[in-house]
């Protein structure tokens, strides 16, 4: 146990944060629900009911999706950019997917490897491609879910205020849908550049984000 | 060979929670539409 727990520390931590955050955001945001309804001089509902809510849904859903594009564009983007002096950026003459031989694909492939990287053809090919194919499927499927729970929100907000409700389509064309997706995408994108370009200069001991303490500003790619 | 089946667990733990998750948000989001 102690040891699956050392060896498995960040998923685990990591895991369990979620829970318990996720947790607060629903308790938070059932109070907030059930404040908004008596000003409103609606009803309120149980904890239960109002994670049934289109309203929670939208909530949760907005940051999951901008969390996995966050992930999905960085993993794709190192491919292609770098940044000079940069633990996050690999070095600027290895731009691109790189040879077999460093990817250790086909006939460069060790004993270890994954099957599929030995395997040639489209296994290769997919599995090459699988972590930001998986990031960017969920990125996809959590936006779809933040634009059909939106909806549903946003049309019991103009039931409750006697207007007409819109259609999905007409939804994804609403200032409701692109404040709550915008919003989102802006700090993700300041949080990979501020990462990218704050790692240059400063230093977290022990850390893989961080390059060796003692590592020259303008040294790339050198975690430690 | 256990700590690889424990690795596998967890992958397949936090993929199965975010794709139930996800699946829950749109059956919500549909059966109020």
């Amino acid at each position: 146990m102690k040891r699956f727990l050392r060896d498995n520390g960040l998923s685990v931590a990591f895991g369990l944060l979620f829970l318990g955050t996720l947790a607060g955001q629903a308790i938070a945001g059932h109070a907030d629900y059930n404040h908004q309804q008596v000003l409103e001089g609606g009803q309120t509902i149980s904890l239960p009911a109002f994670l049934a809510t289109s309203e929670f849904a939208v909530d949760v859903a907005e940051n999951w999706q901008s969390e996995y594009l966050q992930f999905f564009l960085y993993i794709f983007a190192t491919v292609w950019l770098v940044q000079r002096g940069s633990p996050e950026s690999k070095q600027p003459d290895e731009i691109g997917l790189e040879s077999d031989e460093k990817q250790k694909v086909g006939r460069h492939a060790t004993a270890e490897s994954p099957k599929w990287a030995r395997a040639g053809g489209w296994r290769t090919g997919l599995f090459s491609r699988s972590l930001g194919l998986m990031m960017g499927g969920l990125f996809l499927l959590s936006w779809l879910a933040q634009s059909v729970a939106g909806v549903s929100a946003y049309n019991s907000e103009q039931l409750s205020q006697l207007t007409d409700p819109v259609s999905w389509l007409q939804y994804l064309g609403t200032a409701d849908f692109w404040n709550r997706t915008l919003q989102n995408w802006q700090s993700e994108f300041l949080a990979i550049g501020s990462m990218a370009v704050l790692s240059v200069y400063l230093r977290q001991r022990g850390s893989p984000e961080s390059k060796p303490v003692g590592t020259p500003h303008g040294a790339t790619e050198t975690s430690g | 060979m256990m700590r690889g089946t424990f690795r596998w667990t967890i992958f397949v733990l936090y993929l199965g929670v975010v794709l139930a998750g996800l699946t829950y948000f749109i059956v919500v989001g549909l059966l109020r539409l």
